[in-house]
Parts: C-alpha cells; structure tokens; sequence
C-alpha cells in the first residue's frame, strides 16, 4: 500500500472479489427458482418410409417425417442470470432393441431481449428422424417433449423439461409418394 | 515491473507515490468500505431491474471512482502523519562513516577532531 502500484494491485484484487460475490449472490438468489413452463406442440402430417440404410443389419430403416406446431412462452424464465436458452424438440419412443430412444428433431438457441414468445406454426423438423430399424411403422407410443438447456449468467447449465407432452401413434402403412 | 518503471521518462520516475503508515490504513479501509457498499447496492440494484450487467458496471464505476481517491498520494488525506525520523547522534555517525572513509565524510571527521581540541 505503500506506493501507486501496491495501492492499485489491491484495489483490483478486492473489485475481484466484489464482483465475485456479486455474482455468487446472484446465483444464489436464483438457484431454487422453478423454470419449467408449459408448452403446446401438435403433430401433424406425420409419413413413415422405408429407406435402404447399409449401415444396419437388416439394410432397412424406417425414416419419419413430420411437422409441428409450437407454442411456448419463456418470458418467465429470463431472470437476471439466464442468457439464453437452449430449445429442442425430443421424440421418445421404446423399441424391441433399446428401451428408451431419444430422437433430437428441432432446436433453436432463444437469446434473451430476443423473440421469446414462441408460436411457431408448420415447422419442418431441422434433423433427420432415422430409427436405428424398422420401429416407427405402426407404433402406438411415440412422445414428443420440448426440453431446454437454461444457460446461465452464474452457475450450472441447467436442463429442463416442459410440463405438456404429447403422444403420437404413428402410421401403419408406409408412405411412398415423393413429396413435391 | 522495476523495469517498466526504468523504461518511463526521468521526471515521471521522480514522481513520488509514497504515502505514510497512518495514509495506507486510511487508503486501505477506504476501498474496503467503497467496494463493499457498492456491490451491496450493485446486488439490489441488479436484483430489481434484472439486470447483472447493471450490478457489475456500479461495483466496476465504484472501483474506478476509489482509484481517484486512493490512487493519488493526496497530501491532505495520506501525508498528513509523516514519519519524524531522530535526528543521528555524532557517535553514530562517526561509527557508521569508520569502515567507508570516503572524501566528504573525512571532511567532516576533520572538522569533528578539531572541534573538540578546541574545547580542550
């Protein structure tokens, strides 16, 4: 403390540590907040084909696909220590192989001060919707939910489910027109 | 950082920072009070508009609104106790210019011997 330099390496240490327990304050003002929001997702227009897919046994894969309407209102979420969101769409369905398969088809990154209402209508899923084999034909129980990835200013990357899910029969013949 | 400060031009290097013993406690607790208030006010602040950027940027200003303060060896809030060193006594001068006779302080050895023949 005795001279400029001394003096300026201490006021700089304890802006640090300010800083740091700010930011620790703010994360502990929001760490027990409840981030789950419901959301509305419709499923339509729903086609399964049969593709050639060499890297499987059986060289057949079923491929779906489909369109969705969404609408989520996230404006609860963005507190003072989210930056943004992670949104995306999960189909869940159980084969004869794997009990549980988890199919990512659309996502989007919602920053915050950005469009956060979302109503979204006739969305083309952004990723292929391959089942490892031929599950999807006929099958009764395929769940889509919308899950998202809370990204914080302070603390862990959290991951939250919507409360609304909705569950999908798919078709029983497979579709062969060419979409134009 | 010795060899920063050798790099600066000559009349800054004069410049004297120094403050005194009394000045680095006052400068010390000066910045804790400051920044402590500041990230205080800066959590509630931050708190109601939502905003933690708004947070940061007071403990930020209030850090740079302190360097004003402290950063200056202001003389009339750290230079106001200076250090009265003692004034040396002749035995110990005479003592510490023994080993290391250089010219002007053989002078004064000069001076000192014939002072007290005088007195004699």
């Amino acid at each position: 403390m005795h001279n400029v330099l001394s003096r300026a390496n201490a006021l700089l240490a304890f802006t640090l540590w300010v800083m740091a327990a700010v930011t620790a304050a703010c994360f502990l003002s929001t760490v027990f907040l409840d981030y789950t929001v419901p959301s509305q997702i419709t499923v339509k227009d729903i086609k399964v084909r049969s593709i050639v897919d060499y890297a499987t046994d059986d060289q057949q894969a079923d491929l779906a696909t489909l369109s969705f309407n969404l609408k989520v209102d996230f404006t609860r979420i963005f507190n003072w220590n989210v930056k943004q969101l992670f949104v995306y769409l999960v189909a869940e369905y159980k084969s004869k192989v794997n009990e549980v398969n988890q199919v990512v088809l659309w996502d989007r990154i919602v920053e915050r001060g950005e469009r956060v209402v979302m109503d979204e209508i006739g969305v083309k899923t952004k990723y292929y919707f391959l089942d490892d084999g031929t599950n999807l034909l006929k099958h009764d129980n395929v769940t889509f939910v919308l899950r998202y990835n809370v990204i914080p200013n302070a603390g862990y990357l959290r991951l939250v489910q919507s409360t609304n899910q909705i569950v999908v029969p798919f078709p029983t013949t497979y579709s062969t027109t060419r979409r134009s | 950082m010795d060899g920063m400060i050798a790099m600066l031009p000559a009349p800054l290097q004069k410049l004297s920072s120094h403050i005194d013993f009394q000045g680095q406690k006052v400068a010390e607790r000066t910045y804790q009070v400051i920044l402590t208030i500041a990230g205080i006010v800066g959590f509630f602040v931050g708190f109601w508009t939502q905003q933690l950027s708004y947070a940061i940027h007071i403990v930020m200003g209030a850090s740079a609104f302190t360097a004003l303060i402290i950063l200056p060896p202001w003389p009339f809030l750290f230079r106001k106790n200076p250090i009265v060193w003692q004034v040396p006594t002749e035995e110990q001068e005479e003592t510490s210019s023994a080993s290391p006779p250089a010219e002007s302080s053989a002078k004064k050895d000069d001076k000192k011997k014939k002072e007290p023949k005088k007195t004699k």
